[in-house]
Formats: C-alpha cells, sequence, structure tokens
C-alpha cells in the first residue's frame, strides 16, 4: 500500500448535510410542496395480464377539485424504458405513459391530480374500465412455454442496442460465455456438485417512498424536482415519454431519503411534468408504502444452477453458473443484472474453466430494478453456499479453501473481458486487492478457531460460524461517464458542482474531501452542491458503485485545473514561475517564503489585473471497475425445536482502497449488512393466486429496528487503487452480497443444512432439519 | 372505518351516553392505534375516553386493579410483587404504539394476533363493564367469542383485574414473531404452580397461530400432578391437546408448521413458567 | 364533515387549528410546516413521523388530529437549531450517523423522549425506546453510538 499523508481524504469529516437533516429543516421533495400544489392518485390494474377494452374518464373530469386525468386515450404513446441507464440503454424499450395492456397488478391505468388527495381518490372511484383477462404469466417454467401468453406482444417493442431480444417467446435477452473446457473439466474433476438455488423477490424500502413534484417556470419550461439517483438520466426519459425536447426540461435533485438503485428509473415524472404541463400548476405524487411496495421496483428473484468441480488437492478446476432471471412486467435492468450474476462472481476464484449462460424473462410479477449489489447478490448467495461444500466435502476448511483460491493482484479473468453493460466487458487485471487480510482479519475477530464441526453438537440450540468472500466492482468501465466544475469565490471558498448524485450516501461530502484535498484547502471552503440538470454538469448518477471512483477523479481533474490556475494567478501576483510554488491550507508560499492567500489570490483575479473567473470542470471515464473485496463471518445460534435463527455476531471487513471518508465508508458497510440480513432472514414478497402482493406493509414486510440490531463489527482493510481518487475504490454495494451466505454457511456449521432457497424462514429451516434427521 | 365527527368528554356518563345515543354510529376511541386496520369499515363518531381518569394500576390485597384507559408502556414499566404483565408488553408491537394503545383497545376487540388476550387467560384476569348496570366476566367468559358482542351501546369496558401471582407459581409469555415489533405467527401464555417440582396447577392459553386466542384445558388437566421439566413427555402432551385445533398459515408459512411451531411455543411457554415458579420460589 | 377547533401546544407555543375528524395529526402538522415530521408509512411502522406527546414518542401518522386536542406536542423544530442543536443531534453530525437523514428527526424524538425521562437508561430501555424507528441506511451501528456518547456525557437531559 501505498504511504500518503492526506490532510482531508481519508479523514471522517462531517457529512456537511448532516446537522440540516438532523435538524429537521426542509430539504426533501415534499418539504418544498407549496401550498396550493395538485395531488395526484393513479388507478392501479388489479389484474395481473389484461386488456383494457374501454375506459371511460368523463365523470372523473368533472368531480369535485379536479384539473387533470390521464390515461392511455389522452397521452402521447411513445415507447420507452423506464431504467435509468447510459444511452442506448441496455435494456428494452418497452414501456408507455399508459398503455391498453396490464401487465402486472400495480400497473398504471389512469392518473388523476386534484387540489386533495381525497378528491384524487374520490375521481378514480367513478373511473370506468372494463378488461378482457388475460392469462397471467407467473413463473418463469410458464414464461418459457412455447404456448405461454406473450406478454410484451406490442409491435413497438425493441431493444435499441444489438443484443437478442425475443418477446414473442417471452424472453428479454440472452448473455453467455465460455472459457477452457467446462464440460470435460466437470466431468473429470475428483468431485463435481450440481445445485439450483433460487433467491426472492426484495424492495430497498428506503423511508422516503417514490415522490416527484412538476411545475412550469416563468419561461414556460417544466422543472422536475424529483427523489432520483439518476437526474440527467431522468430528463432524457421525460424528454422521450413525452415527445419534448431536453431544453424545455430542468430536473433538480434535493436530499433524498434513500435509494439502495430503486431511483435509478423514471418511475412518477412523466406524470407530474403532463399534469403540470396541462394544468399551469405544481403538481406532486408521493406513493404510500404499499404502492411502493406493489409498483416500485424490486430485486430481480433469480434461479441459479452451479456446477463445479474441485480436485482433491482443493484446486478449483470447473465453475459454472446457468442463471434465469425473472424481471417481472417490464425490462429494465433484466440483462444488466444477470451479466452481473457472473461478472462480479465468477470471476473471485482462480479457475481456468468456466461456463456462463443467462436468460432474461418477462412473467406478470412486479418489475424488477437495479438494488444495491444488483445481481451479485443473487449469486454470492449461490456461488459462496456451493464454495463451502466443495470445501467441506474434500475435507479442507473452507476458510483455507478460499485463501488458496481467491483471485488475487496482479490476476485477471477471462470473464472481465466476456461480460459487459450489454456488450463485451472490458480486459484488466487485478489492482489493489486486500482479501488476504480481509479473512485473516474477519477471522480473528469472528473467533473462527472456535469453529467446531457440526457432528460434534448436541442439544436444542446449536451454534455455527460461518463466512463468505465477496468482491463487486467500481463504475461501469467505457461507458459511464462522471463531470465536475469548480469555481473559486472572493473569500477563498470553492463551489463545487457535480451530477453525481448524493442520495444519503455522502457522497457530496466525499467529493468535496477529494476537491479539497487536491485544492489544498479544507472541507469547511467547500460549498457542494449536487445535482441540477440546469446548473451543475453531467453525470450518469448514483449507480454502479461509481460516485467515489468515477466522478471523485473527475473531481480531482477538476480541482487539480483550479489549483493550475490559483498558482498562475499566484505567480503573477508575487512575481515568480509557477512552478516554484508550492500551496497548502489555503494559501500559496514562495521559495523566498513569500506568500498570498486564497482569498487574495481570488480578489486579485476577480478585480485587479488580467481578470478572470477562476473556474474549471473536468469529466472522467474509467477503463477499469476494480473490484472492493470483503470477507464476511457470522455466528448465529440455532433453535432445531423450531428453526428459528438467533444473531451472535456479525464481522464484515472490506477493502474499498483509501476510504475517503472512513465513519462513512463504515456506515455504507454497517446499512448494507443489515439490509443484508432481513433480506436473508425476513424479507419476502407473498401473493395472492392473482399475482396480488398481499404483504405491503412495514406492518407484515419485515425491516429491522435497532432492537433486533445483532452485534456487528466493521474493519475497513486498507489498500490503495492506482487507478482511483487518492487510492480509493468503492464501498457501497459489497457490503450487502454477504449475509445470506455467510448465514447459510454457519446453518451448516450449527446442524449440518444447507438451504437452496431464502430467507431462512424457520419453516424452511426446519423442513431442512427434518430431511436431515429422516 | 371511516371518522366522521368526534366526542370528547371530561365525565365518564356523558361519554356513555353519548355512546348510547350514537348507539351503532358511535365508537369508544382511546389510542385508536387499531383503527387504521379497519379502513374500509363504516362511518363512526369517535368518542374520546382520554379524559375520563379510566387509566391507572391499583393494587389491592386480591388483585391489580387496572384501568381500562391505562398506556401499556405505564404497564410495561410498573412494579409490583406478583406483577406478570412486564414481558408480556414488552413484546407488543413498538414504543410509540405501547405509548398510545390501551389495556381496554387491546382487548376490546380481539384480533386473531392479540398479546393480551392470551396473557389473561392465562392470568384468569376479569372483565369490569359499565352500563347500566356494572357488571363482571371472568376471561373465560369474556372471551369465549369476540368481547365486542358482550357491548351494548353505552357500555363502557372500565377496568381489568389480574391476580397477583403467589409465591409458588410462575408465569411465561412466549410470542414467536419475525422481529420484535411484528404480529405474531404463534403467541402462548402458561401459569404454572409447582409443588415439590410437580405442577399442582396450571392455566395456559394460545393465540394467533388459531382464528381465536383460546384457553387450552386439555393440557392443563394432563399437566396436572407431573414434572413439567420432563419436555418429551411435555412436547407428546402438548401435540396431542393441540390435534383438534385448526392452525392458520402465517408469514407465507404453511398451516402444519404453524401447528409445530404453536405446540414447541406452548411447550416453552409452560416450561418457562414452571421456571419462573421455582425460581420464585427459591 | 364536522370540521372542529383543536388547541395544542407545538413547541411551547399555543396554536389553534380547525381539522377533519378523519384528519391524522401527521398532515396537520406538516401543513402547518413541521417538515421534520416525516411521511414514511402512514400506518404507524417506520417512526419517520415520531412527535412528543405528553412526554412520551408517538406516531403522528396514525393519531387523528383531534387526539392532540388539549395536549403538549414537541416536534424536532422544537429541539435544536443551527446554532444550538440538542446533543443528541450534535453526536448523530460527530459519529457519522446521519445518511439519508430521513428517519434521523423521528429517531431523535424517541430518543429525546426517553432521555428526558432516564438520564442514565439500561440496554433494554435503549432497545425499547428505540424499536419503533426503521432506517434503511445506517444499520443502527452509528445511531446507537450517538445515542452512547450522550448518555456517557451526561448529556441526556439537555435540550
Amino acid at each position: 500500500m501505498k504511504k500518503e499523508t492526506f490532510s482531508v481524504v481519508n479523514h471522517s469529516v462531517l457529512k456537511i448535510d448532516g446537522l440540516q437533516l438532523a435538524l429537521g429543516r426542509k430539504s426533501y421533495v415534499a418539504d418544498l410542496k407549496p401550498s396550493d400544489a395538485l395531488y395526484v392518485k393513479m388507478l392501479w390494474s388489479p389484474h395481473a395480464h389484461a386488456e383494457i377494452t374501454s375506459i371511460d374518464i368523463r365523470k372523473a373530469e368533472t368531480m369535485p377539485g379536479v384539473r387533470c386525468v390521464l390515461c392511455h386515450t389522452n397521452t402521447p404513446r411513445n415507447i420507452h424504458c423506464t431504467a435509468g441507464q447510459g444511452f442506448p440503454e441496455p435494456s428494452p424499450y418497452d414501456t408507455f405513459m399508459f398503455d391498453k395492456k396490464v401487465r402486472y397488478v400495480g400497473d398504471r391505468v389512469a392518473a388523476v391530480a386534484a387540489e386533495t388527495p381525497e378528491q384524487a381518490e374520490e375521481a378514480l372511484k367513478t373511473i370506468e374500465v372494463t378488461y378482457n383477462l388475460l392469462e397471467p404469466v407467473f413463473t418463469v417454467d410458464r414464461a418459457l412455454e412455447p404456448d405461454a401468453p406473450i406478454i410484451h406482444d406490442e409491435p413497438e417493442a425493441h431493444i435499441p442496442i444489438p443484443v437478442p431480444y425475443e418477446p414473442e417467446h417471452n424472453i428479454v435477452a440472452k448473455v453467455g460465455m465460455e472459457a477452457g473446457e467446462f464440460d470435460q473439466a466437470l466431468a473429470q474433476a475428483d468431485y463435481s456438485f450440481d445445485y439450483t438455488y433460487e433467491t426472492p423477490y426484495a424492495q430497498h424500502c428506503p423511508i422516503e417512498t417514490y415522490i416527484s413534484m412538476a411545475h412550469i417556470d416563468a419561461r414556460g419550461r417544466v422543472v422536475v424536482e424529483t427523489s432520483t439517483q439518476v437526474p440527467f438520466h431522468a430528463r432524457r426519459i421525460i424528454a422521450r415519454t413525452l415527445g419534448i425536447p431536453v431544453r424545455q426540461i430542468r430536473v433538480i435533485k434535493p436530499r433524498i431519503g434513500g435509494g439502495f438503485g430503486s431511483k435509478q428509473e423514471m418511475l412518477l415524472e412523466d406524470v407530474v411534468a403532463l399534469m403540470a404541463l396541462r394544468t399551469g400548476r405544481h403538481v406532486i405524487w408521493q406513493l404510500t408504502r404499499a404502492e411502493n411496495f406493489r409498483t416500485g421496483r424490486t430485486r430481480h428473484p433469480i434461479r441459479l444452477r452451479i456446477r463445479t468441480g474441485v480436485q482433491k488437492d482443493g484446486t478449483l478446476s470447473a465453475l459454472g453458473m446457468d442463471a434465469i432471471n425473472n424481471t417481472g412486467a417490464y425490462g429494465g435492468h433484466g440483462l444488466t443484472v444477470v451479466s452481473c450474476c457472473g461478472s462480479k462472481v465468477l470471476p473471485l476464484y482462480r479457475c481456468d474453466n468456466i461456463h456462463f449462460d443467462a436468460r432474461v424473462v418477462y412473467t406478470n410479477l412486479p418489475v424488477g430494478g437495479a438494488y444495491r449489489g444488483f445481481g451479485a447478490t443473487q449469486a454470492f448467495f449461490a456461488v459462496e453456499t456451493q464454495i463451502d461444500e466443495m470445501a467441506e466435502a474434500i475435507g479442507m476448511d473452507p476458510l483455507v479453501f478460499r485463501q488458496k483460491n481467491h483471485i488475487r493482484t496482479g490476476d485477471g479473468s477471462p470473464v472481465f473481458q466476456a461480460l459487459g453493460e450489454g456488450k463485451e466487458g472490458t480486459p484488466m487485471t487485478i489492482g489493489s486487492c486486500a482479501l488476504d487480510q480481509c479473512i485473516l482479519q474477519g477471522a480473528a475477530a469472528i473467533g473462527w478457531e472456535r469453529r467446531t464441526p457440526h457432528t460434534e453438537k448436541t442439544g436444542r440450540y446449536r451454534t455455527g460460524i460461518g463466512m463468505c468472500c465477496l468482491m463487486q466492482g467500481s463504475s461501469v468501465p467505457e461507458i459511464d461517464m462522471g463531470a465536475a466544475a469548480i469555481k473559486m469565490n472572493d473569500d477563498g471558498s470553492f463551489n463545487l458542482t457535480i451530477g453525481a448524485t448524493d442520495l444519503g450516501t455522502g457522497s457530496d461530502t466525499v467529493l468535496g474531501q477529494i476537491a479539497a484535498e487536491a485544492l489544498r484547502t479544507t472541507i469547511d471552503q467547500m460549498i457542494v452542491y449536487s445535482s441540477d440538470t440546469d446548473l451543475t454538469p453531467f453525470d450518469v448518477g448514483a449507480y454502479a458503485s461509481s460516485t467515489t471512483y468515477l466522478s471523485g477523479e473527475a473531481v480531482r481533474k477538476a480541482a487539480v485545473k483550479v489549483l493550475n490556475q490559483i498558482l498562475g494567478v499566484a505567480a503573477e501576483m508575487l512575481e515568480v514561475p509557477a512552478e516554484s510554488l508550492e500551496a497548502r491550507e489555503s494559501t500559496v508560499f514562495s521559495a523566498d517564503g513569500r506568500q498570498a492567500t486564497y482569498s487574495e489570490i481570488c480578489l486579485y483575479a476577480l478585480y485587479q489585473k488580467n481578470q478572470f473567473q477562476i473556474m474549471d470542470s473536468a469529466s472522467h471515464i474509467t477503463h477499469k471497475s476494480p473490484p472492493p473485496f470483503a470477507a464476511h463471518f457470522v455466528e448465529l445460534e440455532l433453535d432445531t425445536f423450531t428453526g428459528c435463527i438467533k444473531l451472535l455476531q456479525y464481522v464484515a471487513t472490506v477493502d474499498c482502497g483509501t476510504a475517503i471518508n472512513p465513519k462513512l465508508a463504515e456506515g455504507q458497510t454497517e446499512g448494507g449488512v443489515m439490509n443484508g440480513l432481513s433480506y436473508a432472514l425476513t424479507e419476502q414478497y407473498l401473493f395472492d393466486s392473482r399475482g396480488k402482493m398481499t404483504n405491503a406493509s412495514f406492518h407484515n414486510y419485515h425491516i429491522w429496528s435497532m432492537r433486533d440490531k445483532p452485534i456487528l463489527k466493521t474493519i475497513l482493510v486498507p489498500s490503495y487503487e492506482e487507478t482511483g481518487p487518492f487510492g480509493a475504490k468503492s464501498v457501497s454495494e459489497i457490503c450487502i452480497n454477504g449475509p445470506a451466505p455467510a448465514i447459510n454457511n454457519a446453518l451448516y456449521n450449527a446442524a449440518g443444512i444447507r438451504l437452496r432457497e431464502f430467507p431462512f424462514t424457520p419453516e424452511r429451516v426446519w423442513n431442512e432439519l427434518q430431511k436431515k434427521q429422516a | 372505518m371511516k371518522i366522521v365527527d368526534f366526542i370528547i368528554p371530561e365525565k365518564l356518563p356523558d361519554a356513555r351516553a353519548a355512546l348510547l345515543e350514537l348507539g351503532e354510529k358511535g365508537i369508544p376511541a382511546a389510542g385508536c392505534t387499531a383503527f387504521q386496520f379497519y379502513a374500509d369499515g363504516p362511518e363512526r363518531t369517535a368518542v374520546l375516553l382520554n379524559r375520563l381518569d379510566l387509566a391507572g394500576i391499583r393494587s389491592t390485597p386480591e388483585a391489580f386493579v387496572i384501568g381500562a384507559g391505562t398506556p401499556l408502556t405505564t404497564l410495561h414499566r410498573f412494579e409490583a410483587e406478583g406483577w406478570a404483565l412486564n414481558g408480556v408488553i414488552a413484546q407488543i408491537a413498538s414504543h410509540q404504539i405501547r405509548n398510545i394503545s390501551t389495556l381496554g383497545g387491546n382487548i376490546a376487540r380481539v384480533f386473531p394476533w392479540a398479546d393480551l388476550p392470551v396473557a389473561l387467560l392465562a392470568l384468569d384476569g376479569k372483565i369490569l363493564i359499565q352500563g347500566r348496570e356494572p357488571r363482571t366476566y371472568t376471561v373465560d367468559q369474556y372471551f369465549k367469542t369476540q368481547p365486542a358482542t358482550l357491548f351494548t351501546p353505552g357500555d363502557l369496558l372500565t377496568s381489568i383485574e389480574v391476580t397477583p401471582l403467589a409465591p409458588n407459581t410462575g408465569f411465561a409469555h412466549v410470542k414467536q414473531r419475525m422481529k420484535s415489533e411484528s404480529f405474531s405467527m404463534a403467541t402462548a401464555s402458561a401459569r404454572v404452580t409447582i409443588k415439590d417440582g410437580i405442577a399442582t396447577d396450571c392455566r395456559a392459553a394460545i393465540g394467533a397461530c388459531i382464528p381465536f386466542p383460546t384457553r387450552i384445558n386439555a393440557i392443563e388437566e394432563a399437566l396436572a400432578g407431573s414434572d413439567p421439566s420432563d419436555r418429551p413427555a411435555l412436547d407428546q402432551a402438548v401435540t396431542a391437546t393441540l390435534k383438534p385445533l385448526s392452525f392458520l398459515s402465517k408469514e407465507g408459512m404453511s398451516k402444519d408448521y404453524i401447528r409445530h411451531l404453536a405446540a414447541t411455543t406452548l411447550a416453552d411457554a409452560i416450561q418457562q413458567a414452571a421456571q419462573d415458579a421455582q425460581r420464585r420460589l427459591s | 364533515m364536522n370540521r372542529k377547533t383543536i388547541t395544542c401546544k407545538i413547541n411551547g407555543v399555543q396554536k389553534e387549528f380547525l381539522v377533519d375528524p378523519d384528519t391524522r395529526l401527521q398532515t396537520v402538522l406538516r401543513d402547518q410546516g413541521y417538515a421534520s415530521v416525516k411521511f414514511g408509512c402512514g400506518e404507524g411502522a417506520c417512526g419517520a413521523c415520531t412527535i412528543i406527546m405528553n412526554g412520551e414518542a408517538v406516531y403522528s401518522c396514525i393519531l387523528y388530529a383531534f387526539q392532540a386536542d388539549g395536549q403538549e406536542i414537541w416536534t424536532t423544530e422544537g429541539v435544536g437549531s443551527l446554532d444550538k442543536p440538542h446533543p443528541f443531534q450534535q453526536a448523530l453530525v460527530e459519529e457519522g450517523a446521519v445518511q439519508c437523514g430521513f428517519c434521523i428527526p423521528g429517531m431523535i424524538m424517541s430518543a429525546k423522549a426517553l432521555l428526558d425521562r432516564e438520564p442514565d437508561p439500561s440496554e433494554e430501555e435503549i432497545r425499547l425506546s428505540m424499536d419503533g424507528n426503521i432506517c434503511r441506511c445506517t444499520g443502527y451501528e452509528k445511531i446507537w453510538t450517538a445515542l452512547h456518547k450522550v448518555i456517557a456525557q451526561g448529556k441526556g437531559r439537555e435540550s
């Protein structure tokens, strides 16, 4: 690791918006609402699959307080994709603002804007809709049958990039790769394994539900203030959906009440924008919690068949993954999520013979989207369970087996090159990697040496210790771009404007730290603003673990340019060559001991001579996606009478390169782990026979409170990523991948059972215990 | 249920008169935390009971007399010899709910998952209703059917009596839930009296896993005169006594599993109550 | 609808509102500009709308406005300011416990109700007093640390 002395980065400076939010000051979309805004309510489809044969909104239009009613008969029919991705999107265009067909319980039918939410609700009740019910498709197996109903039979459906798309077969995408001789290696392995795993639906559950507000400004442009992770993509998709030019639209992202991927999507903005255009009023739409569950985006459920071969000496000789991704009624993110099942998971262990084959399938169920972990979460459950199983089969400590096989600095993987985002990937060798240290430090923290085989355990309550290793990526190489602009002020402070989107992660603070470090100033001199499509430069947005690594480097580059301008002005002021000057602590020093403060320099540049505004911008794309690495450990207690699991302690290590803000990096890890724990144990989508989610409430969809929190220890293991800003790579997503496999492996250590499906409900665990006893 | 009007009476007779006059159109209201679960119900006028001095716990030699308007948090903070409800309350919902929900509200209408009905069935409580004449029900009478049927317009549940635990008697309340604030999948309460390691008396009840909370008389009889620490025998007895009951599916889990979970929970409650009795003896 | 006037004291100031019988207290508070009272679920399950009423933390989203008649209410607006934050607010910021921040005002009200009543609570009391506030960002570690910091400093009862 490179030894570098930092004055701002790698320090836990206070999050710049922390106090404002702790005081409850007006910061979020709902807080900005004027008192005369119209409220939107949506009529959602009660059917999983149906054609709308007629719809009558005339009565609704005359109801008290109603100002606008939208449905498929009076809105633009522009096919688009709601997923907030680069352009052209690696996702199908299969969505209309409103359509004549509904494809899941919770699809849009008609929207009302009224003076009060109650009036909007009342008006919805008067809309008369007749449906021609179609056979719903609730499983990927049914979707793939030759006589299955076609979910997307609209002629406009297409994918804007050259990849397979077969809506007539309910197939959204296919992707695959081969390296070496997989079949042969599997056949010749000393031990081979073939298991199929199922991962469940789940939702992000940001505490702020989806919310957007639009109004028309004095020039007639539509301004959308929205809780989004992707303001620039949102602007582009709103323009396409409404059929209006991008220049007519301004998207502002205020503070965001959490996203975790759910808001990497244009879901509400088109409706409020069109209603604002039609009424000239402020229009606000916030989903209820139940709507958020039923109609918001979810984690794709994926079936994963994992075939592996191992030699007696612990060599991993074959690693194969066949994935079927249920994308629900619309295909956004379907291809890229399943690609990440391969690209973010298969390279973790050295193996010459690799097979990957994946399909993405439409069903009439809730729609998958981007969710922290993005495919890696699903695939790591399967692969890390099977890795553990292989180690046990050859009589090797699963920790040692991982130490022997994991990828390390200097290694490449054929997977990196083969799998990209809707196209081939980018060849890459691993730079920074402290996974070896992650394993050692995590093992010491959990007390791995206390681990005894399950065969030695008796009694009702049995403890188990399990682990897993993880990786992710940092940004999407050669595709994603982030830009930053820095402008200097009279008092030596700086405006940093970025399109990068702080959705609660603290990226405004982290990017401010990077700028301050490069500018040789302090964090309190940075005025950071994100994001506003009128005022800040472009950025793809907050996803793909990219903000620190990608946007951070754009910020660093912009700061270096601005520093050079500062030095240039100082050179003029002090009448010495710029090369002889040194900047530190907001002051420029000459070799002979004279100095000029940043404030003096800016005042000179603005008012004295050769006046100009000290400012610059920079853009950045990445050529690799350096993985962060992690090893997670869990100790649990299993009640063998009931199958109930009690967590005793959890240890999460992570190598995220240089932690720009260690406390915020720990916070990312702690939050991701906690989310992963309830995903593994208590979160589930329950459906009735008609495809309607029956537990769309925090009373019945179980995310945990502080009372449920186990002892949780986070260990940041430093490394230095040469290609990242001050050695940084990503931290935000990797942490959510660990709990499901770690707990599954601990269950084996407790009682000799392995589950192929989660959440690990008491019944599922108890059934496995019964099977083992039989 | 849609609240279309509200009345905030200052005195009990005023509240009773208002409820009497409103008849079906009135609804007694205290914490109102459960009203949201009747979202699609009819229009009602709420008669708020908070100013009627119905809150508080009084200790008499025979019983704890608990005002129906006592918030659950007060029950949780209360301390006295033989008081058993702290542990029950700690397992109900979240603190914001416990701060506003009242004992009366928790038992006036019984949800399938209800907590206090199960505990009160095991604790042999009494229910006092102020109507034209004051009436007292034993919990067994009160929870025989949906208690709402016992109320006529103008009636108000005013207090609940619970006998203190005798020194050789223990109590336990076990609630199986997905996380600490969740509704129950299976709840069991037991009160067990121990003499020389043998159970001489037992009251046990289960709820949430079945449509309506109920006492399990059969296990009470089976346990009398036996050693509750003999777990295999206890499990066998519990399984046999639960056989006639039909169980519900919960949290996506099968009825058969919930039956098994309920049996284990009931056995746990009985065993923990016996251990509590032993501890209180020593 | 039978609109009626209710009076209550909010953050020490006497207020009077005309409310519909089925209006929730949260709606009234937000309409009156108390933006710290967040909408997260509307069903008494997430805690983002937590306020203190008569010294106890309650969910304003499932309370009817009429239940507040004659009561004393505190929201986060009344707890601290930019110049003088409450010690718990300060600790939350110092510990990096504020991520998206949406749950934080509710957490503050739950913690304040606890600390006002018991400045040196047991671990069990803390867990039980914070069990109705959900955070999806932090995993609670830093919030837990901040709370313990305030308690250890003996600043629990300051406001």
